[in-house]
């Protein structure tokens, strides 16, 4: 008997046959995922006219299920709604093997997708971002630009509803927000004040979160765990943006649908077989597939694809599915001060950031930069077990301790870009399985040695921070390993099909009527959060499939010296 | 249920106040029924297999003495057991509403009630909106 190891993605893809139970009536675009990106694609070529069919994995995440509405929030936070799927274990996810990698993979399955769980950060790539070969002669360069996004960034922010303020410095030029600025509380004023001080930059994140009523939305009251779900609809996730608006349009969206592989001949894509909410197995014909299933996910389902004319997987003449997986290593920097914050109120992961280092400057010794974001504290069991800090004492001092940290508490993240390494990568496990008998993904991850000199840097520059604005004690976690959250790279986009996966319109280079849309295609990582980069991406990809012209420079924006301008 | 459970939550959580601790607040059970059917399971025997007999009747300094062998002796293990020990504990209403009592931390979950902060403040801004430019143009 062969041992597992030793199969060929071929035959461990061969693990998903099942006996067809019917075939359904072909349908015009499939899209697989609903989160951001399969929500946004799916929206914009709904409303246009194309007939989008959608399947997820997971299901609806209903407002009454939402643990901040419930005593036992944080025991949820910690088990049954923790964003990694290993130690979550629902229904709807499918385990990763992680042993081999220092960073956790998160992610959700579910109408929504990781937005579910998501802290809501919406900063954009930066120009520099998409050039990183060009300027600094590492990494590779996008095959588009900052400003072949610009327009859809617009549009996405009118769909996601964005919390922010005009007129950073560090970013080029964009419209205004949706809304005003989250409320800072005590802690964070308390580091702007000190990078005022230090001279250097910060401003309020762009958050995608109302901060007032907008349509069936609510504004965000500052409950703080955003990363349980919002169930006044302040912070955005796709099931209560866009998904409420494709469905209007038409859009066919099939819940707890497990797909097992994309059929496909030679150069296309004919469909996908997939088990549906009653475990019959139906193979879906499609005109065309489009696959929005996260960095991990997408990659795995297009290895699971692997056929006889595909033997290495789906659209991997070039060998790179699966490869360049990259996240964002992440430092945390916690700070304990001697007077209340109060850290426990308002959006957890949003207030300010700073891009003082985040442009190469090759007298610091690495090159690319990093993003200082404040986080606030935690609740009494967050605190107690160490969320940011460390854990309080057990035994005679605990609760000294305990009240020593409770509330008082800051914390930055510094995060650093990560650039395409080939040895970093999503295969198919040869020893966990899903519920569904299908290989699980298997991670293999290494922080680049950059990366850990950015690490060390920021570090330094942040704990001056902590210092400036007062606090007392202070403790660095030097890469948190539940930082796995942003997933890019595994499916990459470029001109050449001899190294890339996807053109330049996210179309595969092997098969003609596939595209990607999700954070696979991504080339290098940038060192911010990727959702609404990812968005507008998919948005673009819609607009290619439509043949309609892209979105130029917004209105309000013009072009001028070859940059943008800002017109308020 | 192991006798020994409900001193070893106490003597990782002690009373405070007028608050019993964790075992005295009647909480191995939730200890247990977290731990049903998961790797914490295991660990939560390591470190009762590892606690000798009596250990409910020693004296406070000497239940510390013995738990801080355990954990010099398995640190994974009693950790998870500490986390254990304090979801329950800081789980618990009585705890919270002490919680509440003490800080002003609202003991009720945080929706729908959340929480009433001021509003960004622009002129925080000034100084920052003086810089020039710094996002590279490619």
């Amino acid at each position: 008997m062969v041992a597992a190891k030793d199969l060929s993605v071929l035959e461990l893809a061969a693990r998903a046959s099942r006996p067809i139970d019917r075939t359904a009536v072909p349908v015009d675009v499939l899209v697989i995922g609903a989160g951001a990106s399969g929500a946004a694609v799916s929206w914009r070529l709904q409303t246009a006219g194309r007939q989008v069919t959608c399947l997820e994995l997971g299901g609806w995440v209903t407002s009454d299920r939402i643990p901040s509405l419930h005593p036992n929030w944080e025991r949820a936070r910690a088990r049954s709604h923790h964003p990694n799927p290993n130690i979550r274990m629902n229904d709807w996810d499918y385990p990763v093997d992680d042993d081999d990698s220092p960073i956790r993979p998160l992610l959700y399955n579910a109408v929504g997708g990781s937005t579910i769980h998501w802290g809501a950060h919406f900063p954009r790539l930066k120009p520099s971002d998409f050039r990183v070969a060009a300027l600094d002669g590492i990494g590779r360069d996008w095959p588009i630009s900052y400003d072949d996004l610009s327009a859809y960034f617009e549009v996405n922010d009118e769909m996601m509803g964005v919390a922010g303020i005009a007129g950073d410095p560090s970013q080029p030029p964009r419209l205004g927000r949706q809304c005003p600025p989250v409320p800072l509380g005590t802690g964070a004023a308390r580091i702007a004040a000190a990078y005022d001080r230090l001279g250097w930059h910060w401003w309020p994140v762009d958050a995608a979160i109302l901060t007032r009523d907008r349509g069936s939305r609510q504004g965000c009251n500052n409950c703080g765990p955003c990363d349980l779900g919002c169930p006044r609809g302040a912070r955005a996730s796709a099931d209560v943006t866009y998904w409420p608006e494709a469905l209007a349009a038409g859009v066919d969206l099939r819940t707890e649908c497990a797909v097992l592989r994309i059929t496909s001949e030679p150069g296309r894509v004919t469909g996908v077989d997939y088990l549906d909410a009653q475990g019959e197995c139906v193979h879906q014909p499609a005109a065309e597939v489009i696959l929005a299933a996260n960095g991990i996910g997408t990659a795995r389902l297009l290895l699971l694809s692997a056929t006889e004319w595909c033997p290495t997987g789906l659209a991997n003449n070039s060998d790179q599915v699966g490869r360049n997986l990259m996240h964002h290593p992440t430092a945390l920097v916690t700070g304990v001060f001697d007077e209340p914050l109060d850290g426990y109120a308002g959006p957890f992961a949003v207030s300010i950031f700073s891009q003082e280092f985040y442009e190469t400057d090759p007298s610091r010794g690495f090159l690319r930069g990093y993003q200082a974001q404040t986080i606030r504290s935690d609740g009494p069991l967050g605190t107690a077990n160490g969320g940011y800090f460390r854990p309080v004492a057990w035994g005679p001092d605990h609760h000294a301790d305990f009240d020593r940290l409770f509330g008082r508490s800051a914390s930055i993240t510094i995060t650093t870009e990560d650039l395409p390494q080939p040895d970093n990568r999503v295969t198919l496990s040869d020893t966990i399985e899903d519920r569904w008998g299908l290989p699980a993904p298997r991670i293999r991850y290494r922080v680049e040695e950059r990366c850990e000199a950015t690490i060390r840097f920021g570090i330094e520059r942040n704990t001056e921070v902590l210092r400036e604005a007062g606090a007392t004690d202070i403790v660095v976690h030097e890469l948190v390993a539940s930082a796995g959250f942003h997933l890019l790279g595994t499916a990459r986009m470029g001109e050449d099909p001899s190294d890339s996966v996807v053109d330049p319109m996210c179309r595969a280079h092997d098969a003609s009527n596939l595209r990607i849309v999700d954070g696979s295609v991504f080339v290098t990582a940038g060192a911010v959060n990727p959702t609404s980069t990812i968005q507008a991406i998919a948005l673009r990809a819609a607009d290619a499939m439509l043949g309609r012209p892209f979105l130029g420079i917004p209105e309000g924006l013009q072009r001028s010296t070859g940059a943008i301008a800002e017109v308020h | 249920m192991d006798s020994r459970l409900p001193a070893l939550l106490d003597s990782i959580v002690p009373p405070r106040d007028h608050l019993a601790g964790a075992g005295g607040l009647g909480l191995a059970g939730a200890v247990v029924a977290d731990a049903q059917g998961t790797s914490r399971d295991h660990d939560l025997a390591v470190v009762l297999a590892a606690l000798p007999v009596g250990f409910e009747n020693l004296p406070a300094p000497d239940s510390y003495a013995c738990l801080q062998a355990v954990e010099d002796q398995y640190p994974k293990s009693f950790a998870t057991v500490v986390n254990m020990v304090n979801t329950a504990y800081y789980t618990d209403s009585r705890v919270l509403q002490a919680l509440e009592a003490r800080t002003g931390y609202q003991a009720s979950p945080p929706q729908p009630q959340g929480y009433v902060l001021e509003q960004f403040d622009e002129q925080m801004l000034q100084r920052v909106r003086q810089r020039a430019p710094m996002w590279r143009r490619p």
